[in-house]
């Protein structure tokens, strides 16, 4: 390696990074120890440590007090295509549980939100996504009932029910806008998703068009920050 | 959709559509309240009505005694490498003020040979060279972004010669004929260790953007591996075609 100027354990924790993921190492596995790491890098032990550091906030690893280093459980992705050629991989590891599906009158706020006439008829539904029996994320979808009048709750178990929406209505997308903040836990979050009131929660908002430019869906996701990731992928 | 079913709702979003796509551009004059009229076959009551709600949702901005115009947008998209510097990126950041002033410094720059993730991820072999750019991106003097950007030296052998403080990455990048134009990205938030909470300047909130991007080049070459991480209270990721 030629000296550079770059910082070493940002650019060690990368290489480190890849033999993990080249000697296969999977989740719940144990990683060597530090020296032994240490030894393999040709680096001081606070090096390595400082990468594996680089490591656990990326969430490729979790330390554990006295036990040592482990391979983490990769988030789950979710793509913001949601028109790619390619469908969205379901997540074996996940499960939905419809929580509301009903009925309601587009009041101030939604009306606002999706550009819409007050009262205008939609389908709200809530749903909860699951992995293993821990409630990851709450998901909230506003559809025009002139868009979809009939919808089955047993629609809406695919991952992705803005890309159920639009093959069900087949008006194609034309668009998009989608928008991934932080926020904090109100009552309601916090109840559903077990944590503290005011902990800190990735919202995932959006809103689909078709050709004419016609609102198919809103959506308001709100997702625990350690198990997600979001793809874009490049348009090939 | 025939004429008559036209609604102030439905003319509102139409309006929305056309000035998200484009169809108007910001700065740009609305047609008139009476051709909106014949144009939809709606009364000037359900135009104007419409207009009002553009007005109040901030789309619109009526300047008395010259007419009703696509507002500027509220947010400045920041020269950040990739996140804005071309067009067809697209988990954009966006600043959430007018008029701001960036800068960056450089915390380091090197050539990093031998280096298996980075030559996988560029698609490289292993004995290629690549060029490594640690950076803060300042927002009028205060942080809003690290990134450590990574390109291979094949497509720019004088890198070395740039300061990047002073010339923009991409600026260089396209006078090379590499400009990245395609991307693929990832997103995660992630709780910032005390290296980059020290260099943004966070306070008790910790969670970062974390933003992985890949550049491709026109012919579809890797020419950018990037990792940033940023201010979720002063960047807005987002996605939108």
């Amino acid at each position: 390696m030629r000296k550079s100027l770059l910082t070493l354990n940002i650019v060690l924790a990368k290489e480190l990074h890849y033999m993990l993921r080249t000697q296969r190492y999977l989740p719940g596995d144990k990683l060597p120890s530090e020296r032994i790491l240490a030894e393999t890098f040709g680096v001081q032990r606070a090096t390595i440590r400082e990468a594996l550091n680089e490591l656990i906030q990326e969430g490729v690893i979790v330390s554990e007090e006295r036990k040592g280093y482990f391979m983490a459980r990769p988030r789950i992705v979710k793509s913001v295509n949601f028109f790619a050629e390619t469908p969205t991989i379901e997540d074996p590891h996940v499960k939905y549980k419809i929580q509301e599906a009903s009925s309601v009158l587009a009041d101030e706020r939604l009306s606002g939100k999706m550009l819409i006439p007050r009262n205008t008829p939609l389908h709200r539904i809530v749903r909860l996504c699951l992995e293993e029996k821990t409630v990851i994320a709450v998901e909230t979808y506003y559809l025009l009932k002139e868009v979809l009048p009939d919808l089955k709750t047993s629609d809406l178990k695919s991952q992705n029910i803005a890309e159920f929406i639009v093959s069900a209505t087949n008006h194609g997308i034309a668009g998009n806008n989608q928008k991934i903040t932080l926020v904090y836990a109100n009552d309601n979050e916090s109840k559903l998703l077990r944590l503290p009131a005011g902990s800190p929660l990735m919202k995932h908002k959006g809103m689909v068009y078709d050709h004419k430019g016609q609102l198919l869906v809103f959506f308001e996701n709100i997702l625990r920050i350690e198990r997600f990731v979001f793809l874009r992928k490049e348009v090939l | 959709m025939s004429a008559n079913t036209i609604s102030a709702g439905m003319l509102q979003e139409m309006l929305i559509t056309q000035i998200q796509s484009g169809e108007l551009l910001p700065g740009e004059v609305i047609p008139s309240e009476r051709s909106l009229s014949l144009r939809y076959g709606v009364s000037r009551q359900t135009v104007r009505n419409a207009i009002d709600q553009l007005v109040k949702q901030r789309y619109l901005i009526r300047i008395q005694g010259r007419g009703t115009f696509v507002k500027k947008p509220d947010y400045n998209k920041v020269a950040f490498g990739v996140l804005n510097e071309s067009e067809n990126a697209s988990f954009t950041a966006l600043v959430r003020n007018f008029g701001i002033e960036i800068s960056s410094k450089v915390l380091g720059t090197g050539i990093l040979e031998g280096h298996n993730y980075f030559a996988e991820r560029l698609h490289l072999s292993v004995k290629d060279p690549i060029f490594g750019l640690h950076r803060i991106r300042y927002g009028n003097k205060e942080p809003l972004a690290i990134e450590y950007t990574y390109v291979p030296m094949r497509y720019f052998p004088e890198i070395q010669d740039y300061n990047f403080e002073r010339v923009s990455l991409y600026d260089y990048m396209a006078s090379q004929d590499h400009l990245p134009c395609n991307f693929r990205e990832t997103m995660m938030m992630v709780e910032a260790g005390t290296k980059i909470a020290g260099y943004l300047q966070l306070g008790e909130e910790r969670i970062v953007n974390r933003i992985e991007i890949l550049g491709f080049d026109a012919e579809g070459r890797i020419v950018e591996y990037t990792e940033s991480y940023s201010r979720p209270d002063k960047l807005e990721v987002r996605f939108v075609t």
